[in-house]
């Protein structure tokens, strides 16, 4: 029986060394971190929706109900404002993924089919609703 | 690359093995894309078709592991009707990022567990990174990063624990020498 021409030995590939923890404390740092920025940042009264990376929607959370969001002339999705958190309903991506997260619970709230990122934010930052028409004539 | 070394790394018995670990590969990613992801995220999957990868990096080498990695996000991503969709893209950059640094944290004699964590993580950097310039065009896409490193390091761990009871299941019926 021929066997498969291998470079594997069992003992220079174990699970565990001793220099792994320097790994692991990196990875943790880096965890600890990026865990700490994002709750820190995630925090504010307005929702921003950005599509395309250019900020189209900007509501309060106060304003609870639903809130259609649309790019183009086209319906993109619909957001639900409800007790201080939020959710994406009737998104138009194929998967629907973006409908299984809470703002509160993840922070932020993305479709990437559609290229749309909801945050929460203290930000006045203009919003463009004008989908780079100037005119629209009859 | 000497034609001894070539016939070597094509000779019939390793690209038959190259065959089943991609065919094993595609399987795990298609089962992945039906199974829901470990975050709200299109494009992102669990990631369990890397502990073939690692497997093949241990017993083959750098070269076959980027091999299979590129036919397992194509193959796969065109089976599920996917392909140049944003699954494709991140699992493409997820992928290769991850083979790499996996091989040289190989080279640099890390164990397979660190190997494999960090590969993990290192791909689902790259991810969030291809989604934000590629896709939606906002780095606050990274606030995402907390829940993805955390359940980057725990498939990592499984990964890892794959590969090396593959590997030694393989010993244990002889396909191994």
């Amino acid at each position: 029986m021929r066997h498969l021409n291998t470079r594997f030995k069992e003992k220079h590939c174990p699970l565990f060394k001793k220099r792994d923890i320097y790994l692991y404390l990196f990875l943790l740092v880096i965890l600890i971190t990026v865990v700490y920025l994002s709750f820190a940042s995630s925090k504010g009264s307005l929702l921003l929706v950005r599509i395309n990376g250019v900020i189209r929607y900007r509501f309060s959370l106060d304003e609870e109900g639903l809130k259609s969001i649309e790019s183009n002339g086209k319906k993109l999705m619909d957001l639900l404002i409800n007790e201080s958190d939020v959710r994406i309903i009737n998104s138009q991506c194929p998967l629907h993924l973006c409908e299984r997260g809470t703002l509160n619970l993840t922070g932020v709230l993305v479709c990437v089919p559609q290229k749309v990122i909801i945050t929460l934010d203290n930000e006045e930052a203009p919003v463009n609703r004008t989908d780079g028409i100037d005119l629209i004539t009859g | 690359m000497n034609i001894r070394k070539r016939e070597k790394t094509f000779s019939t018995i390793n690209i038959t093995y190259l065959s089943v670990f991609t065919a094993l590969a595609i399987s795990i990613g298609i089962l992945e894309s039906i199974i829901p992801p470990p975050v709200p995220l299109a494009g992102f999957k669990w990631g369990f078709s890397n502990s073939i990868l690692l497997m093949i990096l241990i017993l083959m080498g750098e070269k076959e592991a980027l091999m299979v990695a590129i036919l397992k996000v194509f193959i796969a991503n065109f089976l599920t009707g996917r392909f140049l969709g944003p699954s494709f893209f991140l699992g493409f950059g997820g992928s290769l990022s991850s083979v790499y640094m996996m091989s040289i944290l190989m080279k640099s004699k890390f164990g397979l567990i660190a190997v494999s964590v960090f590969g993990s993580f290192v791909s689902n950097l790259v991810q969030l990174f291809l989604a934000a310039t590629l896709f939606v065009g906002s780095f606050k896409v990274f606030y995402l990063a907390g829940y993805i490193i955390g359940i980057g390091a725990f498939t990592g761990f499984l990964n890892a624990m794959i590969a090396y009871g593959g590997i030694k299941w393989m010993r244990r019926i002889n396909i191994l020498s």
